[in-house]
């Protein structure tokens, strides 16, 4: 049974995997885009208590 | 469809590296193009009135009343000759002037003229011509100017012209694709006829020059590529501004958006139906047929489904990076953000529309201009002796039509970002706050790039 889950996605790998590499770029660049407006909200945020605090 | 059509008649390439690096390297062309104009281009260059006028000599040579009655009439005599060969030349649609005219020298070769020169087909619109005629009738008949019975409702803003390319893209891509022998030229000629009593009746109505400007879907669609050309007309007078700078105007009236991602949309689904998309609208036109519809009509409603689901995700993936943007301080509501930065997809819509069309109009322009010319009805006649002429698909390899669309999709991209960015300096004022929220239109140009290449690949497989 396990095996059947494990290789019934594989046997179609030719099918789709040249879509995932297509969607790939815009899909790091969204990613790199998240997290470094993560990161300056954290930030921000940072700053903000930092100046209250002080 | 008419049968001489897109690049796969061509075959497969034969291409050094797979198709998806190529997504790839576009990706990092514009990775690199956002870094280099966050570095380089801190000032806002496109925002400023550029014009300025051309020597007074080539002005009135070019600009005067007998060139515009001229091209006035060349507009109105085409109309008529496409009526007229769709009304009574032969019904096979590869041998009528009507339907290789209508869909490829005027849908596609107007834009590449208006992305050169400017706004021309303003000059050999037939119903500006037809309308500026009626109204200088009656104001000839009343001895006062005419005046519009009606005000054009400012909510409506250019929502007629989007609708009407939705239309313009069902009549061809849904309605000729479901005659097995392709868009009738007879229906060409009845849709012309249907969209001139339309288009005229507003006129009347509203106005000429309002009209134009907002409803008149060609007016209003070809108007926004010649944004990119540096020749304007203003007061009679031609002149010449800094190429883009006009873009950044253009979307003043409500609805703009709309027309930009409508005409991306359309091209994008053209795209799709022929490869992503062409097995779920056979699996939804076979799950309607079983509903009880007639084939025909489960395909045109599963086709049209799907074409607005296609200008859906093209909205929902430009409105996506505009909301991400909303996350810069500083930033406008959403609504005021996707109108001021709506201009940075005209030059992706040229993009789509060069990479999906390329070799389906250098092909359809040798129809145009040998047979179709000579023998618009198709009944052997010969005007100008060139009706033996034919199309020769050796003219372009499978190859060199894959490196123009790639590079037209790169080349429209890196102009839609270097615009965004030009209006993100205009907006936020300080370089690196428009660059952080250039980040998300970054996304944007790269998701439609991809998104073009991976469209492009399927198509021609």
């Amino acid at each position: 049974m396990t095996a059947v889950y494990l290789y019934l996605p594989l046997a179609h790998l030719g099918h789709w995997y040249w879509v995932v590499l297509f969607m790939l770029p815009g899909l790091l660049v969204l990613a790199g885009a998240i997290r470094t407006a993560i990161q300056e909200r954290r930030k921000g945020r940072g700053e903000r208590d930092d100046d209250d605090a002080g | 469809m008419i049968p001489i059509a897109h690049a796969l008649l061509i075959g497969r390439r034969d291409l050094p590296i797979p198709e998806w690096l190529f997504a790839w390297a576009a990706a990092v062309v514009l990775v690199a193009s956002f870094f280099a104009l966050s570095m380089l281009w801190t000032k806002s260059r496109l925002e400023a009135d550029t014009w300025h006028p051309a020597s007074e000599r080539i002005s009135a040579l070019l600009v005067n009343r007998v060139t515009e009655l001229m091209t006035g009439l060349i507009g109105v005599a085409l109309l008529a000759v496409v009526l007229w060969a769709g009304a009574a030349g032969t019904q096979l649609p590869g041998l009528n002037f009507a339907p290789t005219f209508v869909f490829i020298t005027f849908w596609l070769g107007t834009v590449l003229v208006s992305v050169l020169f400017g706004d021309v087909f303003r000059a050999f619109n037939p119903w500006r011509a037809i309308g500026r005629a009626y109204g200088w009738g009656l104001h000839r008949l009343s001895g006062a100017p005419w005046r519009p019975p009606l005000r054009y409702p400012e909510r409506l803003g250019r929502w007629p012209a989007a609708l009407g390319l939705v239309a313009f893209a069902w009549l061809e891509l849904i309605y000729g694709a479901s005659n097995p022998a392709g868009l009738q030229p007879h229906d060409v000629a009845i849709a012309t006829a249907v969209y001139t009593g339309y288009a005229l009746a507003a006129m009347a109505l509203f106005g000429t020059e309002v009209w134009l400007e907002r409803g008149e879907t060609f007016s209003v669609y070809f108007g926004m590529f010649s944004r990119l050309a540096p020749p304007e007309v203003r007061r009679g007078r031609l002149g010449l501004r800094r190429a883009l700078a006009a873009a950044t105007h253009w979307a003043t009236e409500r609805a703009s958006v709309w027309v930009v991602v409508v005409a991306i949309g359309i091209t994008a689904f053209d795209g799709a139906q022929e490869g992503l998309l062409s097995g779920a609208i056979t699996s939804t036109t076979n799950a309607l047929g079983h509903v009880g519809l007639g084939t025909t009509l489960s395909f045109r409603v599963a086709e049209t489904f799907f074409l607005l689901v296609s200008v859906g995700a093209i909205g929902a993936i430009f409105w996506a990076g505009v909301v991400g943007m909303t996350s810069v301080r500083g930033s406008p509501a959403v609504g005021e953000l996707g109108r001021l930065f709506a201009h940075t997809l005209i030059p992706i819509a040229l993009a789509y529309l060069v990479a999906h069309y390329f070799s389906y109009f250098v092909f359809g322009q040798q129809a145009q201009f040998t047979y179709l010319l000579s023998d618009p009805l198709g009944n052997g006649s010969d005007y100008f002796g060139t009706s033996t002429g034919s199309i020769d698909y050796t003219a372009l390899s499978a190859a060199s039509i894959w490196y123009v669309q790639v590079g037209a999709l790169v080349c429209g991209h890196v102009t839609g970002l270097a615009l965004a960015h030009d209006r993100a300096i205009a907006i936020y004022g300080d370089p690196e706050q428009a660059s952080r929220s250039q980040r998300w239109m970054l996304v944007v140009m790269v998701c439609f790039t991809c998104l073009g290449l991976f469209l492009l690949s399927q198509s021609n497989q």
